[in-house]
């Protein structure tokens, strides 16, 4: 009683020292669950990379990546094509978030539908459909070449062509953090800008645009750190191109000579700059003040029949250039393919052959996937709310830091760290489904947190205050002002999460044991070697895509009022 | 809130009931002792299907759980993360010499059929499956002078050659390139590799290599013998030249995991993959030239007798590994 006067009479002296708080227990909880799965399986990189092969402490391993081009090419090289790929990514999403945000767009459902449909790139087959099209010997490039039109490039293969697939790749996971952003400015405060005589442009460039920067950082460092982690672009078409996803792999899992010594000293660059930039990122969230504090919809435009049309195009190309992996794998699994080798002959072979064999990978890919993002869920509601209210001084930017970790370590890796921690006693997990499920969670917890925090970031703790000010419990305060203005969030954010778990292989594959086998492994194993047979992973490709698709495009009938 | 913790209790309930059946269902499966046989394999469906095909007829009581990985190193990463709690009974595909150097992880065990092998394993650590050579691959569209097609590996060295850079994937990464390159020492010498490098483009791993050569990005590369005359089947433009100063090649292999809990049926297992029967399979499905003295090549691929095989030390290639990367690596640098 005398507490919730306390709380009654000083509504700014809630967090701080108030041990009370059930985000407290929250956060404790949470930071329990990540050390169990983050932490303790991942602690041996930590181990191998600061002991020498003698097995005695040593620093020379991170010294080597100072002064040894062997491994300070791959870091440069990594951090430029990932800022590169996140600025072009932005540079094509923002225009498109603003316009499809504000103004009257013919298709408008059909096209954010087609957006959140296109963050999920057909898993390890992606870059493969563009080398398809745009290597030397491609189906593009052959026949410019028949036809005598110069093209920039003799081939997609090096640092452009992972840009290229990179920028493609995320463009739509920027797009809809944005377009989230803007959606969401007050109309209250550009109609002030305009009431004193702001003209439209410059009250987007100092209103609307500041407003959205949140969204746009967050964005901008997911894609960024999205093609800093991939390991199967560069391989596939850096044609040589030294990256640092690349050595790590080639370091641990190398048949002739591995040195997990040196690929843990790589994969703590990889941690350590994607930590700076996570603390790039969170400086510019938290700077900017808060934008929703009504939650008045914006008014969608009438644009000229000129803007209108050069809109539609820029829409419609940056649509097809996302779907380019999509289309060409969708294509190729009604065509034959002999020893690896695409046929030009149409046939269902393929599905056949897939049929053949059982229907469970599907069923099994949606329940893992399914459990694992209802988890995701729960605990990244939990991090994200602590990330962005309470200035929890140690466990806050604990969780912060942590959630990120798998974002950036390879999925073999991270399977690796796995089976060395739950082979054992007192948790064995290795050989079950469980384990999918846990890394499925912990991998693609990044995603679910990182939009939610973002939605937060524009709900002004004002507004909390204010009902608890009159009365209302912190239980209360979440449930009746947090809840609604972060489900928008909850919804996409779970959304991507569960793309991202159903199309998650690198993991999956060393961890995996009969029978829990999902559509990703049957992908993967009909793709593995340069002769195997591509169309039935190209078949099961498409039987993936199309049973996430379906009940994605229901889920966005069903919410259409919601900016999923 | 309440919502919320409602939810997570549920959720909770949920994942350790469906844990819990998860792990008794692993545990019955681990008691039908050789019922069972988990395969860690390394070659994709096109190999081990036909050749599983037929034990599951010779062999009805006995399942194969197969598990596909990605690669050697990737298979044999995972055994070695299991090695207090073996998952696994079988590995199988990649050279022999790198089931050697994880020799720790395998139970040496001898099995009727080493003995009908050309190649065998006095240690028993390694069972011969296949035998693999490698030639030189040249993409008839992208370099079509055929008079200037390479002959052996000397030519690949020559200052200006006319094929433009040859793809080879990093030895490091490799097993096919660091065969190739002890290959290349045994034959020639440290000078040849520095000359060979400045005319090679070097590349992540050896599907690279292979695929490079496949989509015409490079004229000239390397390329496993058997996967260049499917290539061709299916109507690739290249053209396999067996160098004439002479061939590197491996012995395709399988393993038996020490601590395999189904040990019999592991043993039965690794025993067929090396019968008459399933190396005619190998043979005339696969494609792939049978590692048994009384099975004849694939259609296709030329006699052994017909090849000139390079004379490498494999002692000397297993234990002064450390120190021939490093004198690559200096090759590669000093090529600029």
């Amino acid at each position: 009683m005398a507490a919730s006067t306390t709380a009654r009479g000083r509504p700014g002296r809630r967090s701080r020292s108030n041990w009370r708080d059930p985000w407290r227990l929250a956060g404790l909880i949470a930071l329990l669950i990540l050390l169990i799965f983050i932490v303790y399986p991942q602690a041996w990189i930590v181990r191998a990379a600061f002991t020498d092969d003698a097995g005695a402490f040593t620093l020379a391993r991170f010294g080597a990546f100072v002064t040894d081009a062997r491994f300070t090419e791959p870091l440069l090289h990594s951090v430029v094509v990932s800022l590169a790929v996140g600025a072009g990514a932005a540079l094509v999403a923002v225009p498109l978030a603003f316009v499809m945000a504000r103004y009257r767009i013919p298709g408008r459902q059909g096209v954010l539908t087609m957006l959140t449909m296109a963050t999920t790139s057909p898993p390890f087959l992606g870059a493969y459909a563009w080398l398809l099209l745009l290597g030397s010997g491609g189906i593009v490039t052959r026949a410019a070449r028949e036809a005598g039109l110069p093209l920039p490039f003799e081939s997609i293969l090096g640092v452009g062509g992972i840009i290229w697939v990179g920028v493609w790749f995320t463009f739509a996971l920027i797009f809809l953090m944005v377009y989230d952003a803007f959606r969401a400015v007050d109309p209250a405060l550009e109609e002030a800008a305009a009431s004193v005589g702001s003209t439209p442009w410059r009250t987007h460039g100092k209103v609307t645009l500041p407003l959205a920067v949140p969204a746009i950082a967050t964005g901008c460092y997911l894609a960024a750190m999205r093609i800093f982690a991939d390991f199967g672009t560069p391989m596939l078409i850096g044609g040589g191109y030294s990256m640092l996803p690349v050595v790590v792999y080639q370091n641990f899992m190398s048949e002739v000579a591995a040195s997990p010594g040196v690929a843990a000293t790589a994969s703590l660059m990889m941690v350590l700059v994607s930590g700076l930039a996570l603390v790039a990122q969170r400086r510019i969230v938290a700077r900017r003040s808060f934008a929703v504090t009504g939650g008045r919809d914006q008014p969608l435009r009438e644009l000229r029949r000129g803007p209108k049309a050069l809109v539609l195009i820029g829409i419609w190309t940056a649509l097809l250039l996302g779907f380019v992996p999509h289309l060409v794998v969708v294509l190729t699994s009604f065509l034959r393919w002999q020893s690896g080798i695409l046929q030009w002959e149409p046939t269902l072979e393929n599905y056949r052959r897939l049929f053949e064999e059982s229907l469970q990978p599907i069923v099994l890919s949606f329940v893992f996937a399914g459990i694992a993002c209802l988890v995701a869920l729960v605990l990244g509601v939990v991090v994200a709310y602590i990330v962005a209210r309470k200035r929890f001084r140690i466990s806050g930017p604990l969780l912060n830091n942590l959630v990120m970790v798998p974002y950036i370590l390879p999925g073999t890796v991270f399977a690796i760290g796995f089976i060395l921690a739950f082979n054992h006693l007192p948790v064995i997990l290795t050989g079950t489904a469980l384990i999918i499920v846990v890394a499925y969670f912990i991998r693609r917890l990044p995603y679910v947190m990182k939009s939610i925090e973002t939605a937060l970031g524009q709900v002004h703790p004002s507004l909390e205050e204010a009902a608890m000010s009159v009365g209302a419990p912190p239980r209360r305060s979440f449930r009746d002002i947090v809840v609604p203005i972060i489900r928008p969030a909850v919804i996409s954010g779970g959304t991507v999460g569960f793309l991202q778990m159903i199309t998650e292989l690198s993991a999956t594959v060393m961890l995996y044991a009969v029978p829990w086998v999902t559509m990703t492994v049957v992908i993967f194993t009909n793709a593995m070697q340069p002769g195997s047979p591509f169309g039935v992973a190209s078949a099961m490709t498409t039987v993936l895509l199309v049973s996430v698709y379906v009940p994605l495009y229901l889920l966005r009938r069903r919410y259409k009022t919601v900016s999923l | 809130m309440r919502y919320a913790t409602t939810l997570g209790a549920g959720l909770l309930v949920l994942v350790l009931t469906g844990c819990s059946g998860v792990l008794t269902n692993n545990a019955t499966a681990g008691k039908s002792d050789d019922k069972t046989v988990t395969l860690y394999s390394v070659s994709g469906p096109e190999v081990t299907d036909p050749i599983l095909g037929a034990f599951k007829t010779k062999h009805p009581d006995i399942r194969v759980n197969k598990i596909g990985l990605p690669g050697t190193g990737e298979a044999f990463a995972r055994v070695r993360a299991e090695k207090d709690r073996p998952l696994g009974d079988v590995i199988w595909g990649g050279s022999s010499e790198l089931y050697t150097a994880n020799a720790d992880l395998i139970a040496p065990v001898e099995l009727p059929n080493d003995a009908a092998t050309v190649a065998k394993d006095p240690e028993y650590i390694w069972h011969a499956t296949d035998l693999l050579f490698q030639a030189i691959a040249v993409n008839t569209d992208k370099f079509s002078d055929a008079a200037k097609h390479p002959k052996t590996f000397e030519d690949l060295a020559e200052p200006g050659y006319a094929g433009g850079k040859v793809a080879f994937a990093t030895p490091k990464s490799s097993g096919t390139s660091y065969s190739l390159l002890t290959t290349m020492v045994t034959l020639h010498d440290w000078d040849y590799v520095d000359r060979f490098v400045k005319n090679a483009r070097m590349l992540d791993g050896s599907t690279a290599m292979f695929n490079m050569v496949k989509d015409g990005e490079v004229g000239t590369s390397f390329i496993n013998e058997d996967l260049g005359a499917k290539w061709i089947d299916a109507g690739v433009k290249i053209k396999l030249i067996y160098p004439e100063d002479g061939v590197s090649g491996q012995i395709g292999s399988a393993g038996i995991i020490k601590g395999a809990r189904h040990e019999a049926a592991a043993k039965t297992l690794v025993d067929f993959l090396m019968s008459k029967e399933a190396q005619q399979i190998m043979v005339d499905q696969v494609q792939r030239r049978s590692s048994r003295g009384d099975v004849p090549a694939p259609k296709g691929l030329p006699a052994v007798e017909r090849l000139k095989r390079a004379d490498v030390d494999e002692t000397w290639a297993a234990e002064k590994k450390d120190e021939i990367l490093a004198k690559f690596d200096d090759a590669v640098k000093s090529a600029g």
